[in-house]
């Protein structure tokens, strides 16, 4: 069994938690000024990393709260937890 | 002509249910006053003028329950916290504390009737809870007034542990008589 560990509640089970993407995927400040193809990258663009993976989890049946993960999407290995706003940690093996 | 006027308020989903036999006793903890408060306490007023309301600061260490006077207060999020109060407390406490919130970034909210509490009594509360919870419900790492939520099956569930063996779990009205089928069939299983 999978254990995610949420920045307030501390380990849970992975069915607790909703995935949300990759991370640090920055909202358009001025969406009117946006043509198409930006919006288009804003909404589809992803990296689709092998390996390190920054991305994006929800507490969801427990705080509720966004938070961050590091995740090696080859081992499916958790590598870092940090909350939203908090700069992302270095982790090894991030070529990124 | 027929009376169809009755109290809507004292209606519970949890009417008609049948107790389990065996080692947890269930029963509904009726018509709890229940608010959600949420608001910033680390910066601003929010905290300082909720704290004068309630009689104290809410709990801002995660998954954790104070009481003041015959109030209760969960911490349910970093922003969020839930307050039960005695059956029909709610709506005075609601007004005392949006008057004196005022313009203050927050928000009150009654969900008295969005929630049922099941009080499970007995020595046997751990082991039944761990049927559907995949929560650490020994002692060691779950203890009084402390709480969580998870899910019981299929169930969104905030527990509470009232003492050494107690506990409450509340859970959406809807999902009530899901939530006490499976627990009233836990209890009896591990009874047989």
């Amino acid at each position: 069994m999978l254990t995610i560990k949420c920045p307030w509640c501390g380990d849970r089970d992975l069915t607790e938690f909703a995935a949300g993407g990759e991370g640090h995927i920055a909202r358009p400040l001025e969406p009117a000024t946006q043509s198409d193809a930006e919006w288009g990258d804003y909404i589809y663009t992803r990296k689709n990393t092998k390996g390190i993976h920054y991305e994006r989890w929800m507490h969801a049946q427990g705080c509720r709260r966004w938070f961050n993960a590091v995740r090696d999407t080859v081992s499916d290995e958790f590598l870092a937890f940090y909350k939203t706003g908090e700069p992302a940690p270095k982790v090894e093996g991030d070529g990124s | 002509m027929v009376n169809t006027t009755f109290d809507v308020s004292k209606i519970s989903p949890l009417d008609g249910m049948v107790p389990p036999v065996g080692g947890v006793s269930l029963r509904e903890k009726s018509y709890v006053g229940k608010i959600n408060l949420r608001g910033n306490v680390e910066s601003g007023d929010f905290g300082h003028i909720v704290e004068s309301v309630l009689g104290g600061f809410v709990p801002t260490t995660p998954n954790t329950v104070v009481h003041y006077g015959d109030l209760t207060i969960f911490w349910l999020g970093p922003d969020e916290w839930l307050i039960h109060t005695p059956e029909g407390g709610q709506g005075d406490l609601i007004d005392r504390l949006r008057a004196a919130l005022g313009d203050t970034h927050s928000a009150v909210t009654d969900v008295s009737d969005y929630f049922v509490v099941i009080e499970m009594r007995g020595t046997d509360c751990r082991d039944v809870l761990a049927r559907g919870c995949s929560l650490d419900f020994h002692p060691r790492s779950f203890v009084a007034d402390q709480c969580a939520q998870s899910h019981f099956s299929h169930a969104n569930v905030l527990i509470h542990q009232i003492n050494d063996t107690d506990f409450d779990v509340q859970v959406r009205w809807t999902y009530a008589q899901y939530l006490w089928g499976f627990l009233a069939e836990a209890v009896e299983n591990m009874a047989a």
